[in-house]
This record gives structure tokens, C-alpha cells and sequence, in this order.
């Protein structure tokens, strides 16, 4: 099984600022992490990801310009070895679905707070596939309709 | 005709009798010699009155009588002379002319109408043409010729030439040109014979008396003969147009019932057929002697035959006019309906209808029968119609009418329904929005709570946990961080609240009750009106309810609670849940005023409410009561005046599922699967499983997840082999990703090969964790 090299390098994606900010002061802090910017929208991902080479990608769900599951897609096509963990607000059976559908490694609410996006960025980059409680509650008791 | 040969002797004998008398009684005059042409009026007479046979009956009579006074003049017999002989044969050829004449005409008059052939239709034919001039000519000639006979009978006669003779020259004259020129030759007779009796050797001299007398019988006969025979021939001439009038009847009668669109036929006094008009034949297809032969009752429709024939004979029995409706066969073998109308026939023309005649008519063997038949059928066929579309007319209206009662009913239960449905439209409308809003501020809540959680993180590092003054600030974070919690969690309330309680996604999910109780109850606190505690002792118990409408339900009693102790100042809600077997009991009570009986027994109802309307939709309760219903369970209801009001939601436990894996032993699930994120995600969803990787199954795995790579027959082998390695109760199942259709096999799932997260999901959840049983 392949794991990502360390320290693991983390590119954001997310409109609000506060988010961006405040994820930086944590993967900065964080051992084994590195912080490699932040995107307000996912119009340059594929470029930039290509250009700056990161392990994982924190990608918000919701965001204007081009949508989140366009972007994973591309990426994953571009760049399979880039794996991408959705980081939403929005937890609904649906876009997680989607997301994993279009290849993302991860789906964590934002409720779930920073430890599951820690645990997340930490599994995903042993290769296993995570989801926060509240994604999976969602999730596994969804039915195939969602 | 006895009885006519009777009558004729009679009258004959009478005339004869009538003659001789005057006769006698003339002979003194005439000078013992009585005229025998005298005898002719009583020939002509009794051939006129009684026949033929009388007039030469008479002639023989006279015959015996004259012969005799000729004999012997004053009744003495003596031989006959010449003259006498020769006298007797004139007699008896004017007689036998007479007879002639009479009898041409009368058969004639009897034949109807002067058709007759030969000689007689000539002189019928020249009466009619011929005026009065040639009457003349005619008695002229004839009187010429018979006086030239009598000149030249005379010497044989003593010189007395005969009158007798010139009688035949009348009659030969009446029969050739008609009455008058019978006359004008009586006339001329009576001129000639005047003559030569003035004279008979063909001088003139003084008229003795006995010839005047001579003379006036001449005339009398003359003018009798003249009479009959003109009397005859009116007659004769009179029927040969009635006959003509009447062929000519005939004729356009046959021509109009042939042509009528009628079927007719005429029948005599006892129903015997003697006559059918053309359409009667063309409609049946019958000849004249087929339709003879057999008659019309066996073309009459079987069901109809017996009424039609027994009315119709019992009404040409009474003589009366009958009429029916009933269907004939024509040749076609179709049956079409006619109206058929028979009506006695007399010779005085159509019956009245008045049954006595009838009777007398009948009686008096005088009826004859006409039948017509009319075709109807198109009448009685939109007859028919008629009655049928009427009949569907009111059953139309019967089921319009019904229709109508019932759609008054919906429209009723409709407009209700509309006035329910419009409230719970509002509600819903407020939901909704409720549940945008809710969900925005969920995504803006979340988006500043990781980074709130990040900056408390940094500033908590930033203080030093050995210095004591700096104990506040500490605590301050933890207060930040619960605060935060808190809100996070009013946010989590408020978006269950407005979700879909009837999100078809939802209906099999499951609640835990602990973690789901921390999230909704900042929403619940929220809603009691100050000073009224919310007190909640919840297990660790898992309900089948999901989580959007064990929220709403509880939220809408914690709410009503909340009603009901408005107002007061220590009031308390108290929300426990207990589990007993299968069911998990939640309660929420109140200790409020409680209700009265009938308010308990109505409060579930919708749009029941005892709040002012601007405050209370009057669903609550019914939204509850149907949420628990849905999830297969029930809700109590527990009230007394005083005593506060406790409903308590009986909800089944959850089973199965991800969550609901055998207690005994951790379950193996082996992937052969080499794309690596499958797998990964796989192994992420197998949760409950020790997941094993590898190209064979694991030992005790119970089930294995595989990609093309393994083959059908491995894992057919797995299914059926594996049972003996594991758990008696335990079955192996395997979930194939293949693009290759495999033969259905219990125990295996197949999947696509490159298969949705849900559609590997489902696949898990069909071979539930702990395996299923055999």
C-alpha cells in the first residue's frame, strides 16, 4: 500500500477566509504537515496542484466558480496521486456520494471539527478512505435513491 | 231452372190466353176471321217478359189456338185450307223472327255489352252509327221486300194478301237500324197494307171494318214490337258500357295495386286466395300458383304465427276488419315487419263497420276480403331506436344524477380537504423556509466554528499551563469552546427541525439517542418560555426512527409542554427515555393543568387545538402522532385535570445495520480488489469488519469482496465450502464487481466492475455483517 511522503504537503480550497486563515495556523502547527497555500475557488486547482505538487487537497464543497466535483474529477484524471478530502458544512447523502464518486479519498463536516480533519488528512494519507461521523452517519443510512 | 221453364210456360199460356180472348172478341168485327197476328203481341210479349223459350212456347200456343179457329172459324172444325197453311207458315216465321230478334238481344244484354260476332255485332254496330235516315232507308227496304212477298202470296190467299208478313219487315227493320225505323216500317206497313186491303187485286176501294181492324192490330203489334226491341236494345247498348266501364275499373285497379307500395291479395267469402298484386309475389318470392298452393302463414315469423293466424280467422269469422304488426320472411329468407290490414269487401263497397251488417253480409254470402300489408320495418326499427336511446337517456340521467350526489360529496370533502390541506401547505411553507435558512446558517455556522476551534487551539498553546495566573484565561477557552458547542449544536437542531420528516431516504435510518439528544437540546431549551426547566434523563438507546422526525415530534410535545406551563414561574419538562424489549419508551411530561377527558380524547385530531388560532396550527399533535405511526410505533397519552400531561413516544429499537453486527466476535471481510481507492473505500465502509486484503478469502472471513480477478467458480466455492468453516449459524457471502454476467447463486451479489459508493453501500448492507442466516 502506497503513503504519502512526509511531511504531507496541503493545499486549501475554501471562499471564506476565516476558514483558509484559520486552516493554515493549523497545518503550520501540526507535525508531519505542510501548508502550501490557500485557493479562494477551484478554478485554478488542476494548474496549481500540478505546479505546487501537494499530497491532499482541503476542498470546500460550496463554492462559487467551477464546482468542487467538476474539480476532483479533473484532478483525479490529471493527477490520481493528488487525493483530495472534501471539507463542507453541507452533509447531506448526496454530495458525498458524488464527491467520492468522482474520486475524492475523504468527505468531513465542518461540525466534526479540526481532530476529524486531522484524523482524516492522517488516513487518507495511508490510503484508506475517510469519512467524519456525520458523513458517514449520513451516509450509510442513506438509501440508493440519495 | 225449373222453375224458369215454368215461369215461361206460365207467361206464355197467360199471354196466349190474354190474346185469344181479344181475339174472339174481335172476330165478329173482322167477320168471323180472326186475325192471328193478333198471337204475335203474345210472342213478343212472353220472349220479352220470360225468354226465348216463353216467346215460342207462346208461338206454339198460338199456334194450337189459331189453328183451330182457322179450322173452324166459328168453332167448328174443318180440314185446312191453303190459304190457311200459307198463313200459319207466315205466322210462324214472324214468330220465329221475333224469337230471333228478342233473343240476340236479351243474350246479348246478359253477355254485357254488344261484343257479339257476326251479323249481330254488324247491326249492334250500325244502330249505333246509323242516324235517322238510314233507319228510314232501312224500313223502306224492308218493308219493300216484305210487301213484295205478300204480292206474291197474295193469289194463293184468295186475294187477301196477309198483313202478317209486313210484321216481319218491322222486326227485320227495329233489329237492323233500332226502335224508329221499326216504327217508320209499322207505318209504311200500315200504308202498304191499307192499300191492298183498300184493294186486294190492286184496286182502291172504302176500308170495311173488318180491315180497319186489321189495321189497328198491325199497328198495336207494330208499334209493341218496335217498343221491345228498342227497349232491348237500350238495355243491350246500356251494359255494353257498364261492361266497358267496368273492364276499364278492372284494369286500373289491377294497375294500381300493382303498383302501391303495398302488399295485397283479395280472398273470397271462405279466405281462399284468388288474387295477389306484384309486390306480394316479388316480396315473397312466390309464384301466383306457388302462393296458391301454400298460402302466407308459414312466411309469418315463428314467434308471431300462432296469434296472427288465430285473430285472423276469428276475425274474418265475425266478419270484422283486422289488422296486426308482426314480421313476414321474403325471398331473401329476411324478415322485415308489416302492418297488415284485411277488410271485408261488399258490393256496396267497404264495410261501415257496423257489426250488424257485417253479420248480415256474412250471412248473406256477400263478403269478400282485402288484404295489404304495409313494410314498416324502418318505423319499427327507429321505433326501436327510439325506445333504446330513451332508454339510455334515463339511464344516463339515472347515472348523471348518481354522479352529480357524488360529486356533491367530494365537492364537500374536497373543499375541507383543500381548507386542511391549505393550513398544512402554510405550515409547510414555514418549514421550508425554516429548513433554507437553517441550512445556510448551518454552512455560515460551520465555516466559522473550525476556525473559532483552530484559534482557541492556538491561543490555548500560546498559554502556559504551569502559570496560575493564568487560570482565567484558561478557563475562558473552555468556556469559548462549550459555547461554540452549543451553537453548533442549536445550528444541528434547528436544520433537523426543518428537514423532510417524510424524506423517503430517510425512512429506514436510525437514531442514536444520546448524541442525537446533545444536538437538539439547546433547540428544545430554546422554545419553553423562561423559568421552565428542561430536565432529561436519555439512555444510550438506539431508535428506528430518523433523526429529522424523532425531532419534530419531540420538539412539537417539549413546545406543547412549554404551552401549557406558560405562565407559570416553576414549571418543569421532563424528557425520559427507558427501553423494554423491543421498544425504547420516550416521554415527555409536563407538570402543567392537564387536560379533561374529551380534550385528551381530541387532541390528536388535526386542526384541533385549544389555542388561539394565530398561535397554534391545531397539527402538532397530528404531525407527532403520524411521524410515530410511520415509524411503526405509537404514542400514549397520559392526563388529568392537575396533574400534568405526559405523552409518551413507543418507538421500536433499531436492529441490523452497520451498527447491529454480532456482539460475539469481530466478523472477517477479505477484499480482492486491486484498484487501491476501491478499495480503500471498501475497507471504509465495511465498518464492523476485520478487513483482510488479499487474492484468497482470509480464514473466518464471512464475506469476501472481489473484483474480476477472482472467478465464479472460486467464488461459488466460497459460498458453498465456507459454511462448514465458520459459525454453524453463519452464511458466507460474496459481492463480485464484474463486468461478466454471472448465473444467479445465493449468497452472491454482483456488482458492476466499477460500482457507485452507494451501489457498494447497498451491496454491503444486503449481506448484513455476522452473515445472515442459512
Amino acid at each position: 500500500m502506497r503513503t504519502l511522503e512526509s511531511p504531507i504537503r496541503i493545499l486549501c480550497v475554501d471562499d471564506n477566509e476565516f476558514v483558509g486563515e484559520s486552516l493554515k495556523r493549523l497545518v503550520r502547527r501540526t507535525e508531519g504537515l505542510e501548508w502550501l497555500g490557500w485557493l479562494e475557488s477551484a478554478d485554478d486547482l488542476v494548474p496549481t496542484a500540478l505546479d505546487r505538487r501537494p499530497g491532499i487537497v482541503i476542498l470546500d464543497y460550496d463554492m462559487p466558480g467551477k464546482s468542487s466535483i467538476e474539480a476532483i474529477a479533473e484532478l483525479a484524471a490529471a493527477a490520481p496521486e493528488i487525493r483530495v478530502i472534501v471539507f463542507s458544512g453541507h452533509v447531506r447523502p448526496a454530495f458525498i456520494e458524488q464527491s467520492l464518486q468522482a474520486g475524492a479519498w475523504g468527505y468531513i463536516s465542518k461540525n466534526d471539527g479540526t481532530e476529524a480533519l486531522l484524523g482524516a488528512i492522517g488516513a487518507v494519507a495511508q490510503s484508506r478512505v475517510a469519512l467524519s461521523p456525520e458523513a458517514r452517519a449520513a451516509f450509510e443510512h442513506a438509501t440508493g435513491q440519495n | 231452372m225449373q222453375r224458369g221453364l215454368l215461369a215461361a210456360v206460365a207467361i206464355a199460356a197467360v199471354s196466349v190466353a190474354i190474346v185469344l180472348g181479344v181475339r174472339l172478341l174481335l172476330g165478329n168485327i173482322v167477320g168471323g176471321r180472326a186475325p192471328m197476328m193478333l198471337f204475335l203481341l203474345a210472342v213478343v210479349a212472353s220472349a220479352y217478359l220470360a225468354g226465348v223459350r216463353s216467346g215460342l212456347t207462346a208461338m206454339a200456343l198460338s199456334i194450337l189456338a189459331g189453328t183451330y179457329f182457322l179450322i173452324e172459324p166459328v168453332y167448328g172444325f174443318v180440314p185446312l185450307q191453303v190459304h190457311d197453311a200459307v198463313r200459319l207458315n207466315m205466322f210462324i216465321i214472324v214468330g220465329l223472327a221475333i224469337c230471333t230478334v228478342v233473343g240476340l238481344l236479351q243474350r246479348s244484354y246478359t253477355r254485357h255489352g254488344g261484343r257479339e260476332e257476326g251479323f249481330h255485332a254488324v247491326a249492334a254496330s250500325f244502330r249505333a252509327r246509323a242516324g235517322w235516315l238510314a233507319g228510314l232507308v232501312v224500313a223502306l227496304a224492308a218493308m219493300a221486300i216484305t210487301l213484295v212477298a205478300r204480292l206474291m202470296v197474295g193469289p194463293l190467299l184468295d186475294g187477301r194478301a196477309p198483313m202478317i208478313l209486313l210484321v216481319l219487315g218491322v222486326v227485320v227493320s227495329g233489329y237492323i237500324a233500332g226502335a224508329k225505323s221499326a216504327v217508320l216500317a209499322t207505318l209504311l206497313g200500315a200504308l202498304a197494307g191499307t192499300y191492298f186491303l183498300l184493294e186486294p187485286i190492286y184496286r182502291f176501294g172504302p176500308l170495311e171494318t173488318a180491315d180497319t181492324v186489321r189495321l189497328v192490330i198491325f199497328a198495336v203489334v207494330g208499334l209493341s214490337i218496335s217498343g221491345i226491341v228498342g227497349r232491348l236494345q237500350q238495355s243491350e247498348l246500356h251494359s255494353g258500357r257498364m261492361e266497358a266501364a267496368l273492364n276499364v275499373s278492372a284494369a286500373t285497379f289491377r294497375a294500381l295495386a300493382d303498383t302501391i307500395a303495398q302488399l295485397a291479395w283479395m280472398a273470397d267469402q271462405g279466405g281462399a286466395i284468388f288474387w295477389y298484386n306484384r309486390r306480394w309475389l316479388e316480396y315473397t318470392g312466390q309464384t301466383f300458383v306457388e302462393a296458391q298452393a301454400e298460402g302466407w302463414f308459414h312466411l309469418v315469423h315463428p314467434g308471431h304465427i300462432t296469434r296472427v293466424r288465430e285473430s285472423l280467422i276469428r276475425a274474418m269469422a265475425a266478419g270484422q276488419r283486422w289488422e296486426e304488426t308482426f314480421p313476414m320472411r321474403g325471398s331473401d329468407g329476411s324478415y322485415r315487419w308489416f302492418l297488415f290490414q284485411v277488410v271485408p269487401l261488399r258490393h256496396e263497397g267497404l264495410a261501415g263497420g257496423v257489426a250488424e251488417d257485417a253479420m248480415a253480409d256474412v250471412a248473406t254470402g256477400r263478403v269478400r276480403w282485402i288484404a295489404t300489408s304495409t313494410d314498416i320495418t324502418e318505423r319499427v326499427e327507429a321505433d326501436e331506436a327510439l325506445r333504446h336511446a330513451m332508454e339510455e337517456l334515463r339511464r344516463a340521467e339515472e347515472q348523471l344524477a348518481h354522479h352529480n350526489e357524488l360529486l356533491n360529496a367530494r365537492v364537500m370533502e374536497t373543499r375541507a380537504e383543500l381548507e386542511r390541506t391549505h393550513q398544512a401547505l402554510r405550515l409547510s411553507e414555514r418549514m421550508a423556509s425554516l429548513g433554507t435558512l437553517a441550512a445556510g446558517l448551518g454552512h455560515d455556522v460551520g465555516n466559522l466554528v473550525v476556525p473559532m476551534h483552530i484559534w482557541l487551539d492556538t491561543l490555548e498553546r500560546e498559554l502556559s499551563p504551569a502559570r496560575a495566573e493564568q487560570g482565567e484565561a484558561h478557563e475562558i477557552v473552555g468556556l469559548l469552546r462549550r459555547s461554540i458547542e452549543y451553537l453548533q449544536n442549536l445550528v444541528s437542531g434547528l436544520r433537523l427541525l426543518a428537514m423532510d420528516p417524510e424524506d423517503p431516504g430517510a425512512a429506514d435510518q436510525a437514531t442514536p439517542l444520546a448524541p442525537w439528544w446533545r444536538q437538539v437540546e439547546p433547540l428544545l431549551r430554546g422554545t419553553l418560555p423562561p423559568g421552565i426547566r428542561l430536565i432529561a434523563e436519555m439512555q444510550d438507546h438506539e431508535v428506528a426512527m430518523p433523526r429529522q422526525g424523532l425531532t419534530q415530534a419531540v420538539f412539537n410535545l417539549v413546545q406543547n409542554a412549554g404551552d401549557a406551563l406558560g405562565g407559570r414561574t416553576s414549571g418543569a419538562v421532563r424528557v425520559v427515555s427507558q427501553a423494554d424489549g423491543e421498544n425504547v419508551h420516550l416521554s415527555v411530561a409536563d407538570n402543567g393543568p392537564g387536560m379533561d377527558p374529551e380534550t385528551r380524547a381530541r387532541c390528536v385530531e388535526p386542526f384541533f387545538t385549544t389555542r388561539r388560532r394565530t398561535r397554534a396550527t391545531g397539527l402538532g399533535l397530528a404531525l407527532v402522532h403520524n411521524a410515530v405511526m410511520r415509524a411503526g410505533g405509537r404514542m400514549e397519552i397520559q392526563s388529568e385535570p392537575g396533574l400534568g400531561s405526559t405523552f409518551t413516544l413507543v418507538l421500536p429499537k433499531a436492529r441490523g445495520g452497520f451498527h447491529g453486527q454480532a456482539q460475539n466476535a469481530t466478523p472477517v471481510a477479505t477484499l480482492t480488489v486491486r484498484n487501491e481507492r476501491l478499495a480503500a473505500l471498501i475497507t471504509t465502509l465495511l465498518d464492523g469488519y476485520k478487513v483482510c486484503r488479499g487474492p484468497v478469502p482470509a480464514p473466518g472471513t464471512v464475506l469476501w469482496i472481489g473484483d474480476a480477478a477472482v472467478s465464479a467458480d472460486e467464488f461459488r466455492r466460497f459460498v458453498s465450502e465456507r459454511r462448514v468453516e465458520v459459525a454453524p449459524a453463519v452464511t458466507p457471502r460474496a459481492i463480485v464487481m464484474s463486468d461478466t454476467p454471472l448465473p444467479p447463486e445465493p449468497g452472491i451479489v454482483q456488482l458492476r466492475a466499477a460500482p457507485s459508493p452507494g451501489e457498494i453501500r447497498d451491496a454491503i448492507r444486503r449481506v448484513p455483517a455476522g452473515g445472515g442466516a442459512p
